[in-house]
């Protein structure tokens, strides 16, 4: 079976990628320029920015871009707004989550259904299919009313321009503002909803923390270490002290390489290359030609010499890394803050197991500390072309209803059904039943939710911990200057390169090239796309 | 050849017993670490080789509400009816251009050739099973790949290996075609379509790719995509993404390999009853081209 996987994907990348000129071919015929920024319209007005909330958080939503977090279930519910109406409603989205029962045997659906007041019909694949559906389905002109879009393909201006309706009208500045809920998504999330100066979805909006260093606290505690070492020598330090190669324990899961060069002062993710550009009055620079990011290498490569690092972390995959967390076989892994929850889940039969965050801090100890944010959203929802504006008011009405606030009677019956069928309530805190379980798996959320809170039912500390984490991480957050921009080049041309790059890199972390191979190929990288993608990126300022 | 050394015999029986091991043993952890419980799995931090309290939690997790079987019964029912299908077009269409004398042979013979050198891509394809409406139809995964021209290509050579002599005597004797395919062919031929039937059994039952562009509902779904959500997805903790609702769920490692299991069952059932003729067709081909 992996040959044939491997030809298919490779046809559906080609797919997915030649696909796009071929829109803008039959589009309206104008050949659009999606690195014009002398838009006759000028910026674009993002929607009003207005909180909704239906219950008072236990802990506030402050500063700005923290998650309020939530110890209970409130347990006052606020009155159900007005159900949509009107016909049925065709959506396109992916999912993470394993398959849920069809609308004939999933009451959670039903419920959904009769509370919104017209039919959902929803058509999802799993995530990583997700483009090759995207591409075939866009390519049949054939869509639904919704089609959730992931990620930037080529000509994506283009693209969105062809197919999908403009919501400009609808959803700049204070028009958001007939959608309560539409105006309560956070407006960097909008920000990559633009291109060409129109807004041309709604955002599933993700938490501003981004990637977490989760550090097993507990373990830390036994240690007699402190949970946030101040300077780099101290973060050797307590690697050292966590590691035990004879009684097979690491530190790290795998080459804590952000968090390094967070210590040096730049953000960015590796391998992927994601939030690499930095700004400073117009002017972008990509992080990687900085002496910090080579000074990040060499510290890399001395961290990994020092054996910290779990000698099978090289291609281990994120299960295998969750699961040396949770047997203590490193104190140490590196992922979304998604997952925060999910640990807790996993480690019901782990005694004392405690998750916190670790900040990077400096080098050398003084000065501001940096951290990477995370996307601001997961992929935004697209309204197929269609002149009706009672259609497009009645779709934008039901993305409303799905983005309902946390403690919403909405909110209730899109994440837990109906009481006593798909939940029942432990305290004022819902539970799933086994039956609802594998029914709330319909990704209605990746449709369109409202940010996201902290709750972790039952686990007070385990939101004290995430909410302490984000009061300290989010503050530090130094912005992706590149939001809102779109560098055709990047978009269509810098993948092979940076998959290059990301060998070189990798390579000289595990201490197969010297740290000196960098120059060359960071060099090579922005001689044949980088400094393309800075001048365009630079001519949108 | 005298007796061989009771040394010899003991070697070998070593070296063959380590080869069965080296199959088995990953059998065994898969098997194993479906049964496992959540401690055990922690603890060992992965695989585990032996469980003392076993549990159906994980197949509990992937059977319950009835997905999982009823996408059991799809696959089935696609690789039954597929491979059937397949089988009857590709043995008239190798047969047919086995023969001497067939209308337009040589065009025949090279169309199908050249669907091997040139694949139509996915959109093409998601077209033109647009078009012709099966879009959310068990047939769109049956039609497209009812024939596949390597198969046709390696049963045209073995029907071409049978003696012309018998085609002529039963001509002879009034046999029409058919009846020649039938009673004289197709019974010298059992080998090549066990293998052919195989492959294409195999091809069907693997498919999700199809299923996933074509079918629209999630009910129609195919085991193999069904699994695959189960799978790929809940990899991640900690991608960017979430998939909170997995929470309760077992290790996702038990899963997984209940899903493996699940999913190698059937394909492991079928095999003992067609190998016999699997060894033999195997040679098809080999001395012939």
């Amino acid at each position: 079976m992996a040959p044939t996987f491997s030809r298919r994907r490779v046809l559906a990348l080609g797919a997915a990628t030649g696909l796009a000129p071929l829109l803008g071919a039959c589009g309206d015929g104008s050949p659009s320029s999606p690195n014009s920024s002398n838009s006759s319209t000028g910026p674009v007005k993002l929607p009003t920015y207005k909180p909704v909330t239906a219950a008072t958080p236990d802990l506030a939503a402050e500063p700005a871009g923290v998650s309020p977090g939530y110890f209970t279930y409130p347990a006052s519910s606020s009155a159900a707004s007005q159900p949509v109406r009107g016909e049925a409603v065709t959506a396109l989205t992916y999912t993470y989550d394993p398959i849920a029962p069809a609308l004939g045997s999933n009451p959670y659906w039903q419920n959904l259904n009769s509370k919104l007041g017209t039919e959902l019909k929803l058509t999802y694949v799993a995530s990583t299919d997700y483009k090759s559906k995207v591409a075939t389905t866009i390519a049949g002109g054939d869509l639904p009313d919704m089609v959730a879009i992931q990620g930037v393909v080529q000509q994506m201006p283009a693209m969105l321009k062809a197919a999908f309706t403009d919501l400009t009208e609808y959803l700049s500045g204070d028009a958001v503002l007939a959608y309560p809920n539409l105006a309560a998504l956070p407006t960097d999330a909008w920000r990559s909803t633009v291109y060409d100066q129109r807004i041309w979805g709604v955002p599933v909006p993700r938490a501003r923390i981004g990637t977490v260093l989760y550090t097993r606290a507990d373990l830390l505690d036994k240690a007699g270490l402190s949970l946030q070492p101040e300077s780099w020598a101290e973060f050797k330090e307590m690697a050292a002290a966590l590691t035990d190669e004879r009684a097979g324990r690491w530190a790290f899961g795998q080459i804590p390489f952000t968090t390094i060069l967070e210590m040096n002062g730049i953000t960015g993710n590796w391998p992927g290359g994601a939030g690499v550009w930095q700004a400073e009055g117009g002017v972008f620079t990509h992080s990687g030609t900085t002496p910090q990011f080579t000074q990040a290498l060499a510290d890399t490569v001395e961290l990994v010499k020092s054996g910290v690092v779990h000698p099978d972390h090289a291609g281990a995959p994120n299960t295998k890394r969750n699961a040396w967390m949770l047997a203590g076989t490193t104190s140490f892994t590196i992922g979304g803050y998604a997952g925060w929850g999910k640990f807790y889940g996993q480690a019901k039969d782990v005694p004392g197991f405690r998750l916190t965050g670790m900040l990077s801090p400096t080098r050398d100890g003084k000065g501001t500390r940096v951290r990477t944010p995370g996307p601001t959203l997961s992929s935004f929802t697209a309204v197929a072309k269609t002149d009706n504006a009672e259609r497009i008011k009645q779709i934008l009405k039901v993305l409303d209803w799905l983005c309902a606030p946390f403690g919403s009677s909405e909110y209730l019956a899109l994440r837990y059904g109906v009481e006593g069928q798909t939940f029942t309530r432990d305290g004022s805190d819902p539970a799933l039943t086994e039956a609802g379980r594998s029914q709330v798996f319909l990704p209605v959320r990746y449709l369109a939710e409202a940010s996201p809170v902290i709750y972790e039912p039952g686990n007070r500390q385990a939101v004290q911990d995430q909410h302490d984490h984000q009061v300290a991480g989010v503050p530090l957050a130094v912005a992706d200057p590149t939001l809102g921009r779109y560098s055709e080049t990047a978009a269509s041309k810098a993948a092979s390169e940076q998959q290059e790059l990301d060998a070189v890199l990798l390579e000289i972390q595990l201490g197969n090239k010297p740290v000196s191979a960098w120059q060359p190929a960071i060099q090579k990288f922005m001689d044949r796309v980088g400094d393309k993608i800075k001048a365009e990126y630079e001519e949108q300022s | 050849m005298g007796e061989p050394s009771k040394l010899g015999v003991g070697a070998r029986g070593l070296v063959l017993g380590l080869g069965c091991l080296a199959v088995l043993v990953p059998f065994w952890a898969v098997l194993m670490t479906s049964i496992a419980s959540p401690e055990e799995i922690n603890s060992a931090g992965g695989f585990v080789l032996w469980t003392n309290e076993p549990t159906l939690d994980s197949y509990r997790a992937v059977l319950s509400g009835g997905i999982v079987t009823r996408a059991l019964l799809v696959s089935a029912g696609i690789t039954a009816v597929g491979t059937a299908l397949s089988l009857v077009s590709t043995i008239a269409l190798a047969y047919a251009l086995s023969r001497p004398g067939t209308l337009l042979q040589k065009p025949i013979l090279l169309m199908t050739v050249f669907t091997l050198l040139f694949n139509p891509g996915i959109i093409p394809m998601y077209l033109t099973v647009k078009q012709l409406g099966l879009l959310d139809s068990y047939l769109a995964l049956i039609l497209p790949v009812l024939v596949n021209a390597f198969n046709v290509i390696v049963m045209r050579a073995f029907f071409q290996g049978i003696p012309g002599e018998l085609r002529e005597s039963a001509y002879i004797d009034g046999a029409g075609e058919l009846r020649i395919l039938l009673r004289i062919v197709l019974p010298l031929s059992k080998a090549v379509v066990a293998v052919i039937g195989l492959f294409y059994a195999v091809a069907y039952w693997n498919a999700f790719f199809s299923a996933m562009l074509y079918l629209q509902s999630s009910e129609k779904w195919p085991l193999q995509l069904v699994l695959r959500t189960y799978v790929v997805n809940n990899t991640p903790i900690g991608a960017d993404q979430l998939s909170s609702n997995l929470e309760n769920l077992p290790p996702q490692i038990s899963v997984q390999m209940a899903i493996l299991v699940i999913s190698v069952l059937p394909i492991l059932f079928i095999y003992p009853f067609i190998q016999k003729h699997f060894a033999k067709g195997l040679m098809v081909g080999a001395v012939k081209g």
